[in-house]
């Protein structure tokens, strides 16, 4: 009966001690939980600033200039579009790339197609 | 000393109430170590009471949905900011703090925010709210006690000026108080779900850059600019002019925050014609290929009707004819073979006498006339006497491009989720009819008074409209509203165009008309925005691609 009390005891201080680390480690996680949910808050709204920042970087007012000076580009023209009959015969040939051969050019259906960018 | 003598009794009692004593104060000492004990191994098992794991949690602040264009644009956004709050109780001189703090934060008034701080009946004051993170380093920097910072957000529009008016703005408290951010301030404010416009910044660049150009090319009070999907109601751009930054809007004058296109009304002019034409053959009051004569002025009640430049075949002028001159004769008496009932009838149909009905920013209710008779159906027929928003204006000339339906203005892209069933079109004319003012419209682009208006390879179908505005004295020779509404391309209709100027002057010396002016406006604005739109230019020169209806399919592809 002494024996079966000590063990009881035992195993009574036991399961206290692994309630207290148990519990010790769910607040630890909780709080390491809590530290990452801040870390994710700030993260969030560096991003939120760097979007905006990117968006006030790429204001068309200042993209505009700089696309036309740097780059050399402009708005498209409707003389860079073609409809795709014009291009049916070209398929596939090297003319595409190649300057064209008066004799075997298409149909100027379109002054576009003559204008149109190889690329 | 003999035992079980008196004095031996009294050791005995002596030492008894000694032990009884000592096993007082250890059965006093052991209840208080159980107690503790019990309290620590409660403590431990349980944690503290009142100081919950979740209370330390940062608790985070639900930001304002921020906006985005149909292609992914930001708009408007919201960025942590800094408010800076001091306790008066807790200041030790609140003239001095005042007196540093303003030395970095050169917008406080020092002797104000002195007064303010030395209120000890209050806990709580705002020093300045949005401070940068420099400001709020400088602030600690000073190290004055009794001072904190709360963390808020601050809306910004990185865009700036681009779209101001339609955007809006939001007070200190971050609510909407115009444009779209009031008219969607609770989807906003619920932080959930960005908004997504229907509107292409790009396009709305270009509405804008033009607006600025035409005030630079003529003097004028002010602009308004909408760009349309004729078969959606989609508003692709929205301006105003003059603009303001929506990021400043205190620094803005009254005058510039007045959304032109939604928020004001004007009597828009000669745009109105196709209306009147459109009800007219849609009702068979006239044939498409009837004949009209227009030579002499026309006569109703004590009012003439004149036209300011006489038609060459005036005699025998066709429907096309007098939209393509802008033939207020023609135009009045189309209106009276109509008839006032039937033309009230369809201007509400086309949703020009009540305010309009749609989800966004509130459109300015119209004007109009308090009795319809014959003067004020003439009158209207040609676009005096009632007076409405652009955007309710620009909606109901959508109909031209949607084939005869009615068009409702449209600001958020549909949402993927929104399972309702969408509302069955109205059909307002038919397809025929709509295809056949079509036609005439384009008419008036290539041969009459919208020729500014023609945008090579994208068939611009459009009508001018110069109204005089009514003055104290009636209406005033000297000073016009010059419209210009369009669809394009006329081919295929897709978009809708509507440019409204007041009181613009060619600083050229040129007309004043719409044809000098807001026509210009519109040929310029679809060249530079049609390719971002999407639209396939036809061949130029190429006759059949533009007529109405010549490519319903879009066969036209791009490289």
């Amino acid at each position: 009966m002494k024996h079966l009390a000590i063990v009881g005891c035992l195993v009574a201080v036991g399961l206290a001690i692994g309630v207290y680390r148990a519990k010790l480690g769910a607040e630890e996680t909780e709080a390491r939980l809590d530290e990452l949910r801040g870390e994710i808050v700030e993260v969030n709204q560096d991003i939120s600033v760097l979007r905006a920042e990117e968006a006030y970087l790429s204001r068309p007012e200042r993209i505009g200039p700089l696309a036309r000076e740097k780059l050399g580009l402009e708005p498209s023209a409707p003389s860079q579009f073609a409809a795709s009959e014009t291009l049916r015969s070209r398929i596939g040939e090297e003319r595409l790339l190649a300057p064209a051969d008066p004799a075997a050019a298409p149909p100027a259906a379109t002054s576009g197609a003559q204008d149109a960018p190889a690329q | 000393m003999r035992p079980g003598s008196a004095s031996d009794r009294t050791v005995d009692a002596h030492d008894r109430w000694v032990q009884l004593r000592v096993r007082f104060i250890a059965g006093v000492l052991a209840l208080m170590f159980v107690v503790i004990v019990g309290r620590a191994a409660h403590i431990a098992m349980n944690g503290e009471s009142g100081a919950t794991v979740a209370s330390r949690a940062p608790v985070e602040r639900v930001a304002r949905a921020d906006i985005y264009d149909r292609q992914g644009t930001l708009l408007a956004t919201s960025v942590p900011s800094w408010s800076l709050a001091a306790d008066p109780v807790a200041l030790w001189d609140p003239g001095e703090a005042a007196q540093k703090l303003a030395t970095v934060l050169p917008d406080l008034d020092a002797r104000a925010l002195g007064e303010r701080l030395s209120d000890t009946r209050r806990r709580f004051v705002w020093v300045q709210r949005g401070l940068t993170p420099r400001q709020r380093d400088a602030v600690f920097a000073l190290g004055l006690e009794g001072l904190r910072f709360e963390r808020e957000y601050r809306r910004i529009y990185p865009g700036g000026r681009l779209a101001g008016h339609l955007l809006g703005y939001t007070n200190i408290d971050g609510q909407g108080m115009d444009g779209l951010e009031r008219a969607f301030e609770t989807q906003l404010a619920a932080g959930k779900k960005p908004l997504r416009l229907t509107l292409d910044a790009g396009v709305q660049f270009a509405l804008e850059s033009e607006l600025h150009r035409a005030s630079q090319d003529f003097e004028m009070k002010g602009a308004a600019g909408i760009v349309m999907d004729a078969h959606t109601g989609a508003v692709r751009a929205l301006a105003s002019w003059p603009d303001y930054d929506p990021n400043t809007p205190a620094s803005a004058s009254q005058d510039a925050r007045i959304n032109r296109a939604i928020s004001a009304v004007y009597e828009l002019g000669s745009i109105y014609k196709p209306l009147t034409i459109a009800a007219a053959l849609e009702t068979g009051a006239v044939a498409v290929d009837a004949r009209f004569d227009v030579s002499q002025p026309l006569r109703i009640g004590s009012a003439m009707i004149r036209d300011t430049h006489p038609l060459k075949q005036a005699r025998e002028a066709s429907l096309a004819d007098i939209l393509a001159y802008s033939s207020n004769i023609g135009t009045a008496e189309v209106a009276q073979r109509l008839g006032p009932v039937a033309q009230q009838d369809f201007l509400t149909r086309f949703g020009l006498l009540t305010r309009p009905d749609y989800t966004g920013p509130a459109a300015a209710a119209p004007l109009t006339p308090a009795e319809w008779d014959p003067i004020t159906s003439a009158t209207v027929s040609f676009g005096h006497g009632v007076a409405v928003s652009p955007i309710a204006f620009a909606a109901s000339f959508a109909t031209f491009g949607s084939g005869g339906l009615k068009v409702a203005p449209v600001f958020l892209e549909p949402d993927p989720d929104d399972l309702a069933p969408r509302p069955e079109p109205v059909r307002i004319i038919s397809g025929a009819t709509s295809g056949q003012v079509l036609a005439m419209l384009r008419t008036a682009v290539t041969e009459g008074t919208g020729r500014n208006a023609d945008a090579p390879g994208y068939g611009v179908a459009g009508k001018t409209g110069t109204a005089e505005k009514p003055g104290p004295d009636g209406y005033d020779p000297d000073r016009n509203v010059t419209s210009f509404a369009a669809v394009f391309p006329v081919s295929r209709p897709q978009f809708v165009v509507l440019i409204v100027l007041d009181e613009a002057v060619p600083r050229t010396g040129d007309q004043r008309t719409a044809a000098y002016t807001s026509a210009l406006i519109a040929g310029r604005l679809v060249s530079r925005a049609a390719p971002m739109l999407g639209v396939e230019p036809a061949s130029v020169g190429t006759k059949g691609a533009e007529a109405p209806g010549a490519d319903p399919e879009g066969t036209m592809r791009t490289l």
